[in-house]
């Protein structure tokens, strides 16, 4: 098995388990149920950790540690408890995910995707009551499938690599329970995924099903996880749309697009739900959106402002400099420019939206920036080692 | 490890080490992500072992995730059963007491018509309300 895409396997029965129980809450399924699927994740867990014990062995341990981090650690951040974890407590409690039509406590943002919210209340479903510390141990168990998947790209060396890129960008959004970092690496594989199927080999697909079958579980997840996760796979979409039509290669690829593009539905399924329930209705009728928006836009401060808290993170001009390097080393013209179009139009968006924000912008820019911007920084490292490693003696 | 016998320069064999394949990188690698972990265990974490200890106990970190009022305010609606409660306009202003009071005591419900509302110790309980259990930060009334 080992040898036969053991860890593309793992990864796509362990992000199968996960939306499976996104689906059994949806259909107000028997905890009997709930459970069985929760369990059944866990052995998956133990067969990755224990069929050949020595085989990335620093995942494996690295892993550990950061589930002791995640159990130590007490939930006392504003999103976390007031709106993952809170909706996370209101499954676990009623049992489904569709409880949030009652639009009880309008602070939680009802409206917000439950993948997340949903796996952390099976956990608490499984070990039978609700507490301040464990539940979010199940947004950490949620980066098990990327973080395996990853092992079928990178070895030794370059996974360390890999890793120690995880543990700069992702840092505790890795186990304090927030989403960010979750989208981040949900939307840097996505990306790899889909610029691998649909642009870097002529027929990939057939020669190795279970990648198209892990990106659609990848990609569900990620508009599942928060309605940002929405954007960037538009994102990716368009990108890969405006490269292939560049390629001249659109006809032949266009039919991925298609099939992939199916991912999308379970979260138009649950923006409709919200919709006609007028849950969150705040989010869809914005109407300072626009009297925001404009009035900024003829200010060359509140560009400077957007600049200062996106462009100057630190962590986004260390991935940056080590994409250029990384491509200077090993050119490669279309993962350069698939790479730079993604980043330069999830930048533009986020300037969009903190210019068009309600609240004061220098307020939201410092709370959100340095959060948000993580996914373009793991974007940039991540492909920028994929890059590297392609080439082969460095 | 992969190495490459390159060239003869002074009767030795000079060999080229690839940088991902040096046994150096290998455990710079290895010590940068040890180094890392401790950072976000000491630095960016509020790691307690006392909370890793109880970590599936039901009241486990209560005290280290929200504060003494919250939690006190949890034990008056649980020990004198209580399925609703509201607050006094005081602490509703409070954003941080609003949030916590409704995510912390969920599945009991803040309910604007609630005979139960909540006041700070030192507040004053409205005229068509009566005293019903006051704690240390907190007592909540009958109205």
């Amino acid at each position: 098995m080992l040898k036969h895409h053991f860890h593309e396997k793992i990864a796509l029965i362990l992000s199968s388990f996960i939306l499976i129980n996104y689906f059994l809450l949806n259909f107000n399924a028997p905890l009997i149920l709930i459970k069985i699927n929760f369990l059944a994740f866990i052995l998956f867990v133990c067969v990755f950790y224990f069929k050949n014990v020595f085989d990335n062995p620093f995942l494996k341990i690295f892993f550990l540690v950061l589930i002791l981090i995640c159990l130590g650690s007490p939930t006392f951040e504003w999103d976390p408890r007031s709106i993952w974890l809170f909706h996370a407590k209101r499954i676990f409690y009623e049992g489904n995910i569709f409880i949030v039509s009652d639009n009880y406590a309008n602070f939680a943002h009802n409206a917000y995707p439950k993948i997340a919210p949903a796996f952390a209340s099976s956990l608490a479903t499984l070990v039978g009551h609700w507490n301040e510390i464990f539940p979010k141990l199940a947004f950490l168990l949620m980066f098990l499938p990327p973080l395996i998947l990853s092992y079928s790209i990178f070895k030794n060396t370059e996974y360390l690599f890999f890793l120690a890129i995880i543990f700069f960008t992702i840092g505790k959004f890795l186990f304090s329970g927030w989403m960010d970092g979750l989208v981040a690496v949900y939307f840097g594989f996505s990306a790899l995924l889909t610029y691998i199927l649909t642009v870097e080999k002529k027929e990939f697909h057939k020669e190795n099903k279970i990648l198209f079958y892990i990106a659609f579980c990848f990609f569900t997840t990620l508009t599942l996880i928060k309605n940002e996760g929405v954007v960037l796979l538009l994102i990716i979409f368009v990108t890969t749309f405006l490269l292939n039509l560049i390629y001249g290669q659109l006809t032949k690829k266009l039919y991925i697009l298609f099939f992939l593009s199916f991912s999308l539905l379970p979260i138009i399924a649950w923006k409709l739900f919200c919709f006609y329930n007028d849950i969150g209705y705040i989010e869809y009728y914005n109407l300072d959106i626009f009297s925001k928006l404009i009035p900024r836009l003829y200010y060359l401060k509140n560009y400077e402002l957007v600049s200062y808290f996106l462009l100057l993170n630190e962590k986004f001009l260390i991935s940056l400099t080590f994409f250029l390097f990384s491509a200077w080393f090993s050119w490669n013209k279309k993962l350069f420019t698939f790479t730079i179009l993604l980043s330069v139009m999830y930048l533009l968006i986020l300037a969009l939206i903190f210019l068009s924000t309600p609240y004061d912008l220098y307020w939201q820019l410092n709370s959100a920036a340095a959060r948000v911007i993580r996914s373009v920084s793991f974007l940039l490292f991540f492909l920028g080692l994929y890059n590297l490693k392609n080439k082969i003696n460095y | 490890m992969k190495q490459v016998y390159l060239k003869i320069l002074d009767g030795k064999i000079k060999k080229k080490q690839y940088l991902m394949k040096n046994r150096k990188v290998y455990f710079f690698f290895i010590a940068l992500c040890i180094l890392q972990l401790f950072y976000l265990l000491y630095h960016r974490s509020d790691f307690k072992f006392t909370i890793l200890k109880n970590s599936f106990n039901i009241n486990s970190g209560r005290a280290y995730a929200v504060s003494s009022e919250v939690i006190e305010s949890n034990n008056i609606l649980i020990n004198n059963k209580i399925n609703n409660f509201n607050m006094s306009k005081k602490l509703k202003n409070d954003t941080y007491f609003y949030q916590r009071f409704v995510e912390f005591n969920y599945p009991i419900r803040i309910k604007i018509n609630s005979k139960y509302i909540f006041f700070l110790i030192d507040e004053e309980i409205t005229n068509d309300c009566i005293l019903y259990k006051a704690g240390v930060y907190l007592k909540i009334a009958k109205c």
